[in-house]
């Protein structure tokens, strides 16, 4: 998995390769920490992230509920089986998906 | 000027020339006779250039035309008819005396040459005489009064400067058409000549205009004046003419023929060696008599004759050196191709004993190379494999290889370790190396019934290994120095033990530099990802694999470096195995099957994953269904670990089986997961309520309802102290 992070003022742009899976996820748990600061307006691009398992989505729903304090989060680029997953488990809803 | 039109005398040229001559004899006649009249019978007449010229170029046609034009303008004129019959036979003399001649001399209508223009001078003076003379007889034969020879020598005059002013430049005009017709123009000679008679020309017409501009008087001064005025002419434009052609004589043999001749003689130089072969014979032929010329034509046609000397020997030279490279790029090829025979290459054979499997290739670059590997058999249970690298490329790398695969492998066979081979290997190869060749070496022996590795590593690239199942990785083993570099070098070895299943994968730096057309390298961290990322099972296949993902790398770009590796699969010491993740027993009713042992870790989930992945890809599962499953292999996985061996370790056992469907239905997949630990059901968790927002949700659950929902089937059961959850979905 390859995180690739880009900044700008109050928005924060990452972007994940690869799969989201019990190993890699705890890697973008540690970047999160690190680059969110006062981050406003977080956008993950998920274009060339082929897989998402549990582990993942423990990330994303900690960082969701991190984000709603603080700004926004979205979520783009979605393919069709990550997307899925989000169906299954009802993370449609609580995620902006674009 | 065309000698065949004579033959066909009347045709449509012929008659077409014949009116024209003739009207425009007679146009330019009449208003001289009238306005121009000097004499009874003559008067300035221009048109007397007419005939000698127009019959020089149209030969008869142009004859008769003038003389009956002049008929006409007799007889409109009012002359007797005798002065009129006469008159058109002395015109028919008149034009046609010229180009007889001429014809008689041979050559074409042309004033290129001095000698050519004085050619027209004289016939010209010649023709203008007998005219002269006929035309004052028949004068006097008519009773005419006028002073004989005043007008014999006025008509000669007036046929001699007119003849010498329109007509040459009428002849020029028609030369000029027909060389443009043909494509060419005027050589450099012609172009000189006219300059002079241009030149001439002007100063006659400088002449006559003060002459006739101080003209007064009557009639019977008149012929006296007018003769005066046009001897004048005469004489100047004949001093004029012969002091040039002494001029263009001058020219002619120093600067102009030769010019055109070493122009020629140039141009057919170069359409000859466009087409083949330069002839440098040809030019010294034709330049070479131009050298004694004075000035810059002499230097002209000296530096052509040198050059086509001295590029015909560079032709020469360059053609020997050609044929002897060629000859060594031969010898090469078949050195390279000695030294690739050298290597072996009976895998099969080889691979028999089934204790272990090998397979090895090399790639040259464009010249013989110094890598090499090697494998052989040192006794019954015992085996060498060998990868090399010589420094630089080329013949000398290709001999210093012969010698270190030789040294090495009649080392081995003498039963010496890798440490003692590696040290009198290099000793042996110090000596006598004054070129300071050196090769870098990674040797093995592997003990086939324990399954002992002992290598050494020579200043080689690290060799990459793949154990239980783990993956591959970089193997970092301790770095000796290069051999060949240093006498007395101490070489140690290490130790590890491989397991049935572990590949042993060594290479040449060929592989990690290879570029590609940005410069880039592949680097050893693709290496681990193409090897990690075939699903090959064979050592043949793993190296096509990593071959081919190395040239999707390079692409277009050149090699240059050889590429050389080397894969080993231990299999252990009986051949058939238990453990291992290719050789359970299928099930019945499967169609293919494959099993899985390893630690409850979670380090381990990658080459669960990987094992997943190879299985899935043989058993044409889409995409989709691939998701599917390894999402809820995944969960399941990590519920093992998490909770099935709190204290210790302990296995899991995973095996994958294919399965038709039943009737018409689609194939599936079922894989079971088997573990020791406590007895624990992770169906039996609550379903999450996915409906609450994202304050009120917790992680806890999330895993199950993903298995239950991505997959088709899954079921759970405690059986003879075994936790098995099973699970199925459909492959497509």
């Amino acid at each position: 998995m390859e995180i690739h992070k880009e900044q700008s003022g109050n928005e924060l742009v990452i972007k994940v390769e690869g799969r989201l899976d019990t190993l890699s996820a705890p890697g973008l748990e540690a970047e999160l920490k690190r680059s969110l600061g006062e981050t406003e307006n977080l956008i993950f691009d998920f274009g060339s992230l082929e897989y998402i398992s549990s582990a993942g989505l423990r990330v994303m729903l900690a960082a969701q509920k991190a984000m709603n304090k603080q700004g926004k989060m979205i979520v783009k680029n979605v393919n069709e089986s990550v997307h899925e997953i989000f169906e299954i488990t009802g993370f449609v809803d609580i995620l902006t998906i674009e | 000027m065309d000698e065949s039109e004579n033959k066909a005398f009347i045709t449509g040229r012929s008659i077409a020339v014949f009116l024209i001559t003739g009207l425009l004899f007679f146009a330019v006649t009449m208003p001289f006779r009238h306005f121009f009249h000097v004499v009874s019978m003559t008067e300035l007449r221009p048109a007397s250039a007419f005939n000698p010229v127009l019959g020089l170029i149209f030969n008869w046609p142009a004859v008769l035309g003038c003389a009956f034009g002049n008929l006409v303008a007799d007889i409109m004129s009012g002359y007797d008819t005798v002065s009129c019959i006469l008159g058109f036979l002395v015109q028919v003399v008149y034009g046609s005396v010229p180009f007889l001649i001429w014809r008689r001399f041979g050559g074409d209508v042309r004033l290129n040459t001095a000698a050519n223009v004085w050619r027209y001078m004289w016939i010209v003076s010649v023709d203008s005489a007998v005219t002269a003379l006929l035309v004052s007889a028949v004068m006097h034969t008519a009773g005419n009064d006028a002073d004989y020879l005043m007008t014999a020598s006025m008509i000669f005059l007036n046929n001699f400067v007119f003849s010498m002013t329109i007509g040459i430049f009428i002849v020029l005009a028609f030369i000029r058409k027909t060389l443009s017709r043909k494509g060419e123009t005027f050589s450099l000679n012609e172009r000189l000549i006219l300059i002079f008679l241009i030149m001439a020309v002007f100063s006659a017409v400088m002449m006559a205009w003060t002459a006739f501009g101080d003209y007064s008087g009557d009639d019977t001064e008149r012929l006296y004046f007018v003769d005066r005025v046009y001897a004048h002419i005469a004489i100047d434009i004949l001093l004029f003419c012969l002091i040039s052609l002494f001029f263009v004589r001058y020219a002619e043999r120093n600067i102009t023929i030769p010019m055109e001749k070493l122009a020629e003689a140039a141009e057919d130089y170069i359409s000859a060696g466009r087409s083949g072969e330069p002839d440098y014979k040809m030019v010294i032929e034709r330049c070479g008599r131009y050298i004694g010329s004075y000035g810059e034509a002499g230097k002209l046609a000296e530096v052509f004759c040198d050059m086509s000397v001295n590029l015909e020997k560079y032709i020469d030279n360059l053609t020997k050196a050609t044929a002897e490279k060629e000859r060594i790029d031969t010898e090469l090829n078949l050195a390279r191709e000695i030294q690739v025979d050298m290597l072996p290459h009976n895998f099969p054979e080889f691979s028999m004993r089934s204790a272990f499997e090998i397979y090895a290739s090399m790639d040259t670059a464009k010249e013989v190379g110094g890598d090499f590997y090697d494998f052989y058999i040192i006794d019954d249970s015992h085996i060498g494999i060998t990868i090399a690298d010589v420094a630089d490329k080329g013949v000398p790398a290709a001999l210093f290889m012969i010698m270190s695969k030789t040294y090495l492998k009649s080392r081995a066979l003498t039963g010496e370790t890798p440490g003692e081979i590696l040290t009198n290997v290099n000793n042996q190869l110090c000596e006598g190396n004054d070129k300071q060749m050196f090769v870098t070496v990674w040797m093995a022996v592997l003990d086939l019934a324990t399954g002992k590795l002992t290598a050494g590593n020579a200043g080689h690239e690290y060799p990459i290994i793949s154990k239980n199942n783990k993956g591959f990785r970089l193997y970092k083993d301790r770095h000796d120095f290069v051999l060949g570099g240093m006498e007395d070098t101490e070489y140690k070895e290490y130790e590890m033990i491989l397991s049935p299943g572990d590949v042993v994968f060594v290479y040449t730096d060929g592989v990690t530099e290879a570029t590609d057309g940005k410069g880039e390298m592949y680097g050893t961290e693709r290496l681990l990802q193409a090897l990690n990322g075939s699903c090959a099972e064979a050592p043949e296949k793993i190296i096509t694999d990593v071959r081919d993902d190395i040239s999707r790398f390079v692409g277009e770009a050149v090699r240059y470096d050889d590429m050389t590796m080397l894969a080993m699969i231990y299999k252990g010491p009986g051949a058939e195995s238990t453990i291992g993740h290719r050789e359970a027993e299928p099930p019945p009713k499967a169609i293919e099957a494959g099993t899985l042992i390893l630690e409850a870790t979670m380090e381990n989930w990658d080459a669960v994953m990987r094992f997943l992945e190879c299985e899935l890809q043989k058993a044409g599962c889409s995409a989709r269904g691939k998701t599917s499953i390894e999402i809820a292999a995944e969960e399941i996985y990590t519920n093992i670990v998490k909770y099935a061996y709190p204290d210790d370790a302990g296995t899991v056992t995973i095996s994958l089986s294919l399965h038709e469907g039943t009737g018409d239905g689609p194939g599936y997949v079922r894989i079971v997961f088997t573990d020791e630990g406590i007895p624990y059901d992770p169906l039996s968790r609550e379903a999450p309520d996915i409906t609450l927002p994202a304050e009120e949700r917790t992680s806890g659950g999330l895993g199950i309802h993903m298995i239950r929902n991505m997959v088709d089937r899954v079921h759970y059961e405690y059986i003879d102290g075994h936790n098995v959850l099973t699970m199925e979905n459909k492959t497509l």
